[in-house]
């Protein structure tokens, strides 16, 4: 499956059912970290769309995706919704959650860098969090496959509920 | 990297879990899970978990690589061959499997059989521009994956971009223009607002094709010895003039839909294998209207829907050429001349009533679809109007004494089926199908299937199924009469084969998979003409048998600015003689690379080679050659009005592509189109 997005513009191409899956999934999968998921906290969640400066149509639409599924709200808590090239991002950004369309090497490390300080960290191309670090991802197969990067869950001392890590796949 | 199996591969429904949660959140993730792998099934974003050796392909990919039909994507999918007779209706055959069998495979567009009821064909649909075409699912083999259509040799399964709505916009748009004076034209509108929405497409395309055919049937005394000095050769009118146009309605749980077809073509190598004339033509028009509405029973989802179809088929044609001598039809010792030829004018009508009931859900722990359709097809007018048979001059009906087909002639099938899906363990699912069928008084037919999915690791995985299916004889193949070229027979068995198939499944990386499949074919009671010299003419008989064994390979690699699809096929076919089966070329190999040269520029080279194919034991003529074919375009993107335009050229070094003709028809094999470019403007709004 396979369609490039952004139709009449150059860019990566995307599965656009992936990228449907990801963005329905990989909020609440965040969510359910016991940091950020604390009932107590009332604080709107923040979630980064970052991308290659080709790929700003498709961080758009991950922008729309995200607005449609979750209506501006996630278990009872704001979301708010933001995109910025790699290269804008800035480590005093507090961000909850950044999802990472496709990128090289270079720009995956500031996603990961960002990980150091707490944010939960996503990636599209699932065939490459872990070489660069990066916490989540979601692959499509006979259903879909939530992807926990056992290393950065120990490293950033992430927490998730063991019923999730029953029904994850853990990358060691 | 090293993983641990989730039990997320398990079939238990992902709730479960949420039970000892008790988590809002969670629940609500995991019933989003549930929603997804049952949306992943229906738009086929997870195809190598289905039980079926099957390709995908997007409609904007094949665009790009040039196709611009549904026909010209077909012979780019590995284990596709199309094949032709002398109407220049076409036919796509499934590993080599019997070529003049139309109905072996079936096309489903939409979620609805399009295969004519009078050849079981679908020419008119294979026309369809790809613009229109937002998917094609190649499934080779028997038992389609789409409940109540079961294909034989195998089903494309074809979802058009007004099924399914995109984010690019609520319509799509094209216009074509090219050689041999190719018009093409269509678009795709949808809207929708809460639980109503409309959707509607409709293209229309022409052509004025000519194609140069050698000495035709005549020459073989097809119409007597003292008739073969009437063998004509040269162009013969091949033009196409198609519309189509449907449209679907839902609000809530009801749905009412409908397509039209029409198709009129040049009569080409004419009916009775004399070449055509300017102006000899026939049609092959179809319409559908389905309605029906989705309900729940308990946890079970059904679907009722009822349905009507007509399908047509009219030919208007000078059937052999002016100096014909045939024998008087009251006085069969007096010869009668035709000064001006002699002309046929042939039209049927048949009207079918459907209905169907589907059930699908969860039971002991796997996926269940129960479904029970019953069908009843008729004629509703039937013309045989030919030149006066006693005095060769004049058209005389002969409708009701010489009807070109059994007027009284009818079809009543009932068919019922069950699936079962479960997944066994966290790497093996396992599927298991069974369908009934009965039409008319022929045997009752119990086609079974089993499959297995076994997951060795998440970069490999393989599929194992044995099957049986059949074909049930066309209305042409039963109820054809008085015509000396085909003779039907109420009374054939159904076509059957079982199968054996096997796929090994690797994934390099995401967008980087090679798969390797293995089957094995044993076909029964292929139907197919034969002549009978006790009545001096054609006649449809379950005549053969066929074994075919092969091995296919596809590799599909995508970059983000390049993207190469390749497939190659081997076949040992064999007839039931042990002679090597006619039709059916040992190796196919095809393939389409293409490249976005910058982000406004992309081009494509696509391909495809056979090796010489056979023909029958006793057919004088040698192996048809083998041959490759290289189309290219090339395409620019205008963002700031959401279109491009392309350039193509098919059959860049003008290759004398070719259709095998049977012995004792034509001797040359049918033409096809040669070399040809096309110019084609798309955009959405």
């Amino acid at each position: 499956m396979f369609l490039s997005l952004s139709a009449w513009l150059q860019g990566a191409s995307y599965d656009p059912f992936l990228l449907e899956t990801q963005l329905s999934l990989l909020p609440k999968v965040a969510m359910l970290e016991k940091n950020l998921g604390q009932i107590q906290n009332k604080l709107p969640i923040k979630i980064l769309i970052a991308y290659d400066i080709n790929d700003e149509t498709t961080a758009e639409n991950c922008m729309r995706i995200l607005a449609s599924k979750f209506n501006g709200r996630i278990n009872g808590r704001l979301l708010v919704v933001s995109a910025l090239p790699f290269e804008k991002i800035d480590s005093s950004f507090a961000y909850q959650m950044i999802y990472a369309l496709k990128a090289n090497t270079q720009q995956l490390k500031k996603v990961h860098n960002a990980g150091l300080s707490g944010t939960v960290t996503a990636l599209y191309d699932a065939d490459r969090m872990e070489e660069n670090g990066i916490l989540l991802s979601v692959q499509m197969e006979r259903t879909p496959i939530i992807m926990i990067n056992a290393k950065i869950l120990r490293e950033n001392r992430f927490s998730f509920p063991d019923s999730l890590l029953e029904i994850a796949r853990i990358i060691q | 990297m090293i993983h641990r199996f989730s039990l997320a591969l398990l079939a238990l429904p992902f709730s479960l879990f949420s039970a000892e949660i008790g988590s809002a959140l969670f629940n609500d993730l995991t019933e989003n899970m549930n929603a997804i792998s049952q949306e992943a099934k229906t738009q086929r974003a997870n195809i190598d978990y289905l039980p079926y050796i099957m390709t995908v392909f997007e409609g904007e990919e094949l665009a790009h690589a040039g196709a611009s039909s549904l026909k010209e994507a077909l012979t780019l999918a590995a284990g596709v061959n199309i094949a032709s007779d002398n109407l220049s209706l076409f036919n796509p055959v499934f590993r080599g499997s019997n070529p003049v069998a139309y109905g072996q495979s079936k096309l489903i567009i939409d979620g609805h059989e399009v295969n004519d009821l009078f050849f079981d064909g679908y020419t008119a649909y294979l026309s369809m521009p790809i613009d229109m075409i937002k998917r094609i699912e190649v499934v080779r083999g028997p038992g389609s994956y789409s409940n109540g259509h079961w294909g034989y040799a195998g089903s494309i399964v074809v979802t058009t971009y007004k099924a399914e709505a995109s984010r690019d916009g609520n319509g799509r748009w094209f216009a074509s223009a090219g050689s041999d004076g190719v018009r093409k034209a269509g678009g795709t509108f949808i809207t929708s607002h809460d639980d109503f929405s409309f959707a509607a497409d409709v293209y229309t395309l022409h052509d004025n094709l000519s194609l140069a055919y050698g000495e035709d049937g005549l020459a073989n005394n097809l119409l007597g010895a003292s008739n073969a000095y009437l063998a004509n050769s040269g162009d013969a009118p091949s033009s196409t003039d198609a519309t189509m146009t449907s449209m679907a309605i839902t609000k809530g749980d009801f749905f009412i839909n409908g397509r039209l077809s029409t198709y009129k073509h040049g009569s080409a190598g004419g009916i009775n294998y004399a070449l055509a004339s300017d102006g000899d033509h026939y049609n092959i028009d179809q319409w559908q209207l389905h309605a029906g509405n989705h309900y729940h029973l308990s946890d079970l989802q059904g679907t009722f829907q009822l349905s009507m179809t007509q399908d047509s088929f009219t030919s208007h044609q000078l059937l052999a050429p002016a100096g014909l001598i045939l024998p008087s039809l009251s006085t069969p010792t007096v010869p009668v001349t035709y000064s001006d030829g002699f002309y046929g004018i042939h039209e049927a009508y048949i009207r079918t009533y459907r209905m169907d009931n589907t059930v699908k859900g969860t039971l002991f722990g796997g996926e269940t679809t129960f479904g029970f359709s019953g069908s009843r097809s008729h004629v509703t007018s039937e013309k045989t109007i030919t030149t006066d048979r006693d005095s060769g001059i004049g058209m005389t009906d002969y409708s009701t004494t010489l009807p070109f087909f059994k007027p009284n002639g009818f079809i009543s099938d009932i068919t019922g089926y069950i699936t079962y899906e479960k997944a066994l363990s966290s790497s093996l699912v396992g599927y298991i199908s069974l369908t009934v069928d009965q039409r008319n008084r022929l045997a009752t037919q119990v086609d079974p299937r089993i499959a297995a999915i076994y997951t060795i690791d998440p970069g490999n995985l393989v599929k194992f199924s044995i099957s049986r299916a059949h074909r049930n004889p066309s209305w042409q193949e039963m109820f054809t009469l008085n015509n000396k070229a085909r003779w039907g027979n109420p009374d054939l068995n159904p076509e059957t084969v079982i199968a054996y198939e096997t796929q090994f499944i690797h994934r390099f990386e995401m967008d980087h998979t090679l798969s390797l499949n293995l089957f094995r074919l044993e076909n029964n009671d292929q139907i197919a003409l034969q002549y009978n010299p006790a009545f001096s003419r054609y006649e449809y008989v379950n005549g053969s048998e066929s074994l075919i064994q092969g091995i296919e390979a596809e590799w599909r690699k995508r970059y983000d600015s390049t993207s190469f699809y390749a497939a190659f096929t081997h076949l040992w076919a064999e007839d039931g003689n042990d002679h090597t089966l006619a039709n059916a070329p040992s190796y196919t190999a095809r393939g389409y690379i293409t490249h976005n040269l910058n982000a406004l520029w992309y081009t494509s080279l696509a391909g495809r080679w056979q090796s010489k194919t056979p023909r029958t034991a006793t057919d004088p003529r040698g192996d048809m050659k083998a041959i490759g074919i290289l189309d290219t375009s090339i395409g620019c993107k205008i963002p700031s009005l959401h279109s491009e335009i392309q350039v193509t050229l098919k059959n860049i070094f003008d290759t004398d592509e070719l259709y095998p003709s049977p012995s004792g028809t034509y001797d040359d094999d049918y033409p096809a189109t040669g070399r040809a470019l096309l110019i084609t403007l798309r955009g959405t709004f």
